[in-house]
């Protein structure tokens, strides 16, 4: 399956928030053990359509590695959107989007549209941070914001397809430069004027492998 | 492969132990099994099931709830008790050939080697060929004697307010019992230092340092808070263990009301060593030396450390009594050290020396990942990458080209891309002994955790132990 554009996402947030279940309820529908190690196999990554193109959503997770802050600059390096997670029902995970935030926008391009979910809404009677502070929150600092259930699924689709939708009408807007792959958008190997090959990770992504995108 | 927890431990002993000899690699799905059964079948239950299999004399049907036998079917005749009893032994032995010095940290399977040697000595007394059985047992108990030179020892400090203590056991591991000398923080900054041991919940703390500080009158709940160098602060749970490890570096650990958590706000002497009053030991030591040995070190931290203790620490800190993952907090604390005593050198060093400090930095990285030590190397070039380095372009346009497309190219083995390919390719590569990156370890871990089922209808998912092996 061949596909128009690339967008490439990160996901942060502190640990336990449901990073991992997010990425996995969005990519992972299907039954079947995920995380192949196997070299070179790429995970995280799924389709979605746009304005009916097909757009290629490749996401990174720094799960299980919170506590390395300096990880986020390989991270953050073209990337086109993030979604930055917290728990509703921790407040201090809320309490430290300031500084997730700092990071990001330090490391990352000034355009990358970011996304903040408070997870968890299934988890109602255990809530610690009211749905109007996320959205103060996201006020504030020009963010979009939606809450979410990794768990039963509820809005996920929603936060990794509005924020595709988010970075399209930035594209079509011509605020990305699309042939500028530090910004975290590649074109589809039909759609590029000359060959796609990128500088910086050497891994051309072939319209090939995308099919294969798991 | 899925199935209940005993019929796979049947499975283990019927048909894998036999073929298992000592001049063949060890059976990975035995290995697995015994690396993981923690998950599924804690080791009391799983003695229970090998003493029982050690004394049936017919074979065992099963119990609607699990392990004891219900009725007897078939009596066995001595040859089937002999091949039971050898075949428990055995199991016993790879157990403790698999973790080796922390398989006696688990204080069931410790004791029950001493258990199993009085059977079998008792058995060998009425059962003719015991001899070899009894010989393994207690070549087992002699490595546990060995092993509880080690383990007896005296509680020792680990970490003293922050400090990596000179007498922590390392390459032998941290014990529960083991402390850290803590200084404990109220909301005003006046603070107490205290000796906890690190078997203390986070609740367990904080009742202590009360009662210390003589405010234990009052019935309000308290909590244990870390505020960090950044401003952030972290909330235990009462339930957390190994406290003292997990703090940052630099972080100040609190105890409070409440409504007193949202006013804390750190210190100044969480900022980092002050301007001046900082010497470099890049000054005094060479590339090869510092190199060799911070891997020495660094070696020392990662065997202390216990592949289990990245399962407790995916799984649940608290989850696993009595066991926690304190040397993994060890090596992860030490790791982010590296990092920024990397960028401190680089920071503090007068603007004439920098780019004298950055070659050499280089220089170390290069030689620790010819060393196989890649957890020095990527800690120097994470260290390096810090915005606060890499953003000073006249630096590094100082660089001779040579060495800054060395340093590109260290960076780029930490590229995220395609699932980490480039990290995968070089360690494919490297023949071990090698310390690895281990935050990519807990970054798969916590990956094949959320993203499999343990159970499936009630039986545990075999596949998503197997995949617990990769390493």
């Amino acid at each position: 399956m061949s596909y128009a554009y690339l967008f490439k996402y990160i996901i942060i947030g502190d640990t336990g928030v449901g990073k991992s279940c997010l990425l996995l309820q969005f990519t992972d529908k299907r039954f079947q053990p995920v995380h192949d190690l196997t070299i070179g196999v790429e995970f995280g990554a799924r389709m979605i359509t746009i304005d009916g193109k097909q757009i290629k959503l490749q996401i990174w997770d720094t799960a299980g590695q919170e506590s390395f802050r300096s990880i986020t600059r390989s991270y953050y390096r073209g990337a086109a959107g993030a979604l930055l997670v917290y728990d509703i029902t921790r407040r201090d995970t809320f309490n430290h989007l300031t500084s997730w935030l700092e990071d990001a926008r330090q490391h990352s391009n000034s355009n990358m549209v970011i996304m903040l979910i408070g997870n968890k809404s299934d988890l109602e009677a255990r809530r610690e941070v009211k749905k109007e502070e996320g959205e103060a929150f996201a006020r504030e600092h020009g963010l979009v914001f939606m809450e979410t259930s990794a768990k039963t699924a509820a809005n996920v689709e929603e936060a990794f397809i509005d924020t595709a939708k988010e970075i399209y009408r930035k594209i079509q807007e011509g605020v990305f430069d699309i042939n500028n792959e530090a910004n975290g958008i590649k074109l589809g190997p039909q759609h590029s004027p000359n060959s796609p090959t990128s500088p910086s990770s050497g891994n051309p992504l072939g319209g090939g492998r995308a099919g294969n995108c798991c | 492969m899925a199935g209940l927890p005993e019929k796979m431990i049947e499975y283990v002993l019927e048909t894998r132990i036999d073929a298992q000899t000592d001049d063949i690699s060890l059976d990975t799905f035995l290995e697995d099994f015994i690396l993981t059964h923690i998950i599924y079948m804690p080791s009391n239950i799983l003695c229970n099931y090998l003493k029982n299999y050690y004394s049936r004399r017919g074979s065992m049907p099963y119990s609607s709830n699990g392990l004891m036998p219900s009725s007897v079917e078939t009596d066995f005749d001595v040859e089937q008790q002999f091949i039971a009893k050898r075949r428990v032994i055995a199991f016993l032995s790879i157990w403790e050939s698999v973790f080796g010095i922390h398989f006696f940290l688990d204080t069931v399977a410790n004791s029950f080697v001493e258990e199993m040697y009085c059977c079998v000595l008792e058995d060998s007394k009425r059962i003719p060929n015991m001899l070899p059985i009894l010989d393994q047992i207690t070549g087992l108990r002699q490595l546990r004697e060995n092993a509880m030179r080690v383990l007896s020892r005296h509680p020792t400090t680990i970490l003293d307010c922050g400090v990596y203590s000179a007498q922590a056991p390392a390459p032998d591991p941290i014990l529960s019992m083991d402390t850290c000398n803590q200084c404990i923080y109220l909301s005003d900054t006046t603070f107490i230092t205290m000796s906890i041991r690190l078997d203390k919940n986070a609740s367990e703390i904080a009742d202590l340092a009360r009662c210390k500080l003589k405010c234990a009158s009052t019935h309000e709940e308290c909590f244990l808070i870390e505020v960090k160098s950044s401003g952030e602060r972290v909330v235990f749970a009462p339930t957390e263990v190994s406290v003292p490890t997990m703090l940052s570096l630099n972080g100040r650990l609190y105890v409070v009301f409440k409504d007193e958590i949202d006013s804390l706000t750190p210190l100044s002497d969480q900022q980092g060593p002050i301007d001046g009053m900082y010497h470099s030991i890049l000054d005094l030591m060479g590339s090869s030396e510092i190199a060799q040995q911070l891997g020495i070190f660094h070696t020392h931290l990662f065997d202390a450390t216990d592949e289990i203790e990245l399962i407790f620490q995916v799984i649940g800190r608290d989850q696993f009594s009595g066991r926690m993952p304190s040397n993994l907090d060890i090596l992860l604390r030490r790791f982010n050290e590296v990092q920024y005593w990397t960028t401190t050198e680089i920071l503090l060093a007068a603007p004439s020396k920098r780019v004298v400090y950055l070659k050499k930095l280089i220089k170390i990285a290069s030689i620790t990942k010819e060393n196989k030590d890649l957890m020095t190397f990527f800690a120097i070039t994470l260290g390096l990458s810090n915005l606060a380095v890499s953003r000073l372009t006249s630096l590094w346009d100082k660089l001779p080209t040579k060495l800054k497309r060395q340093y590109g190219e260290f960076e780029a083995l930490l590229d995220p891309s395609r699932n980490h390919r480039a990290y995968r390719m070089l360690i494919a590569k490297i023949t071990p002994p090698v310390i690895p990156f281990v935050p990519l370890l807990l970054k798969d871990l916590t990956f094949m955790h959320e993203g499999n089922k343990t159970y499936f209808a009630g039986l545990v998912n075999f596949e998503k132990m197997k995949f617990s092996r990769y390493r």
